[in-house]
């Protein structure tokens, strides 16, 4: 799969109320194939409606986005699971039988690997909120895809699932040709994950760090000099 | 049966039969200490004995048969129309604004006000009748089914795209099954307006049928014959509601994880 690249995009949003909201402002970024990227920043910075126009959820209202040719098979997880209440969690994972298709095999390898096995006649209500997490993430892995955009997954689980969905997410990122970009609020997650990690500010790019420690990373302490490089490019510059 | 399973279901059935229990009993102390006349409320057994009568001489089941029928046949007409039109005004909203205009008029006339120029048009016999239950029935279904089909819950639709759903696939395996539980109480509703509807219309205009048995019998003078006739529609109001509830249960999803909770 090719690099990803974002040129110029920019996205308006026009509320009911008449305002006008400019999401995203001109924004460049990269995105190289095969990559782990993470893209931070406070909330309304733009980046889940970035990450609804790379999957093609919306249209940009300006700018590109260039897949370097047809749009490669995307996989999608948003922070709630979006489970279908009256399928099975075996059902839920196999819901792309119906559309782009994927693999049943892998779906059934997944569930193992994550710990499902014993829950594959449940049903959503019958989950905790990180297993329902869980099985989202078997059913995105399960369709095959080349790209995998994920919006704040995890942020609405405790520390420890967090933790441990992170690492089960990135030996998947390990095992298999994968582009990841994936959306966080979190500093201490964007640092445990990402590669790559761009710092988005008002719908624009405010500046990109990259990062090669091997996965699984360790425990948060050691990161203080980094998060503090984040939140200064967070910051807004000084009017001179 | 063991004891513990006697008390079991006696601890059931008490809350469901302790009222109608108290009632039968207020019923019968009034008819034998003449709180009233046996013309204006006749004794239960009196009752019972005429609904026996009516049973054996095989009067009850040409009463109850032809209500059945009719019942049947408006509900299946009603649910041929109002499901599709339900859902397919749910998905179309142009169409449904289109459409409201007329649907909301037609919903506010009674259907029994429509009697009369049903026979004028269709005559006495049963298509006038069952024309009433199809309009009586029609609305429930419909509204309910509108109202299922038009409040998808987005974030589903958005996963069915994100997976290559196609439109025909989003609404078989998403909207459809997300609208069920309001399809089964409109339903479950217009099953009870149909008997209601029918009841009525057989008042006006039948030779056969429990809605004409419970008018002769006020012609006859013969309140047993009355309340004989009510009795069986209340049972089988409440037989027709339990074989529904029962579906419901089987079918449909939400009823199994309200059982899993």
């Amino acid at each position: 799969m090719p690099d990803i690249t974002v040129s110029h995009l920019s996205h308006t949003y026009h509320l009911p109320d008449g305002t006008v909201v400019q999401a995203l402002s001109d924004l460049n970024a990269h995105f190289p194939a095969g990559s782990f990227s993470v893209v931070v920043g406070p909330s309304g910075c733009g980046k889940t409606t970035l990450l609804r126009l790379l999957a093609g959820l919306e249209t940009a209202t300006g700018g590109q986005i260039d897949f370097g040719g047809p749009r490669p098979r995307t996989g999608v997880m948003f922070q709630a699971p979006r489970l279908l209440p009256w399928l099975t969690v075996e059902e839920n994972v196999r819901i792309w039988q119906y559309g782009m298709g994927g693999s049943t095999a892998l779906a059934a390898q997944y569930l193992h690997l994550f710990g499902l096995d014993s829950f594959r006649k449940a049903y959503p209500d019958q989950l905790s909120g990180g297993m329902a997490q869980r099985v989202a993430l078997v059913r995105t892995l399960a369709c095959q895809p080349q790209l995998l955009l994920l919006d704040e997954p995890f942020a609405a689980l405790d520390y420890f699932t967090r933790e441990k969905l992170q690492d089960e997410l990135t030996e998947q990122y390990v095992r298999q040709p994968l582009t990841i970009i994936f959306i966080t609020h979190d500093l201490d997650e964007a640092l445990r994950l990402g590669e790559r990690i761009l710092v988005l500010r008002r719908g624009r790019q405010s500046g990109l760090l990259t990062r090669s420690e091997p996965y699984p990373r360790q425990a948060l302490a050691d990161r203080t000099r980094e998060k503090q490089t984040i939140l200064q490019l967070l910051e807004e510059p000084h009017e001179t | 049966m063991s004891k513990k399973s006697l008390i079991s279901v006696l601890t059931t059935a008490l809350p469901i039969l302790a009222l109608p229990l108290l009632l039968l009993l207020l019923w019968e102390l009034g008819a034998r200490w003449h709180w009233w006349g046996s013309y204006i409320l006749p004794a239960p057994e009196r009752v019972l004995s005429t609904w026996w009568h009516l049973a054996v001489s095989g009067q009850l089941a040409r009463h109850v048969g032809a209500s059945l029928l009719r019942v049947l046949i408006g509900f299946l007409i009603a649910a041929g129309l109002a499901l599709p039109a339900g859902i397919f005004l749910g998905l179309h909203h142009k169409a449904y604004v289109y459409s409201h205009s007329v649907l909301e008029f037609l919903r506010n006339v009674p259907p029994l006000a429509l009697l009369p120029i049903l026979i004028l048009w269709f005559g006495i016999d049963e298509t006038s009748k069952i024309i009433i239950v199809v309009l009586a029935t029609f609305f429930p279904i419909f509204l309910n089914t509108l109202a299922g089909m038009a409040q998808p819950d987005p974030q589903l639709i958005e996963m069915g795209r994100v997976y290559g759903l196609s439109p025909w696939a989003v609404f078989w395996h998403i909207r459809l099954p997300q609208a069920l539980p309001s399809i089964y109480t409109g339903l479950r509703i217009g099953l009870g307006y149909s008997w209601r509807s029918l009841i009525g219309a057989e008042m006006i205009a039948a030779a056969a049928g429990l809605g004409y048995l419970i008018l002769d019998g006020e012609e006859m003078a013969r309140p047993d014959v009355v309340l004989a006739g009510i009795l069986t529609l209340g049972v089988l109001g409440i037989l027709a509601d339990a074989l529904m509830a029962w579906a419901g249960r089987c079918l449909l999803w939400t009823e199994r994880r309200n059982r899993r909770a």
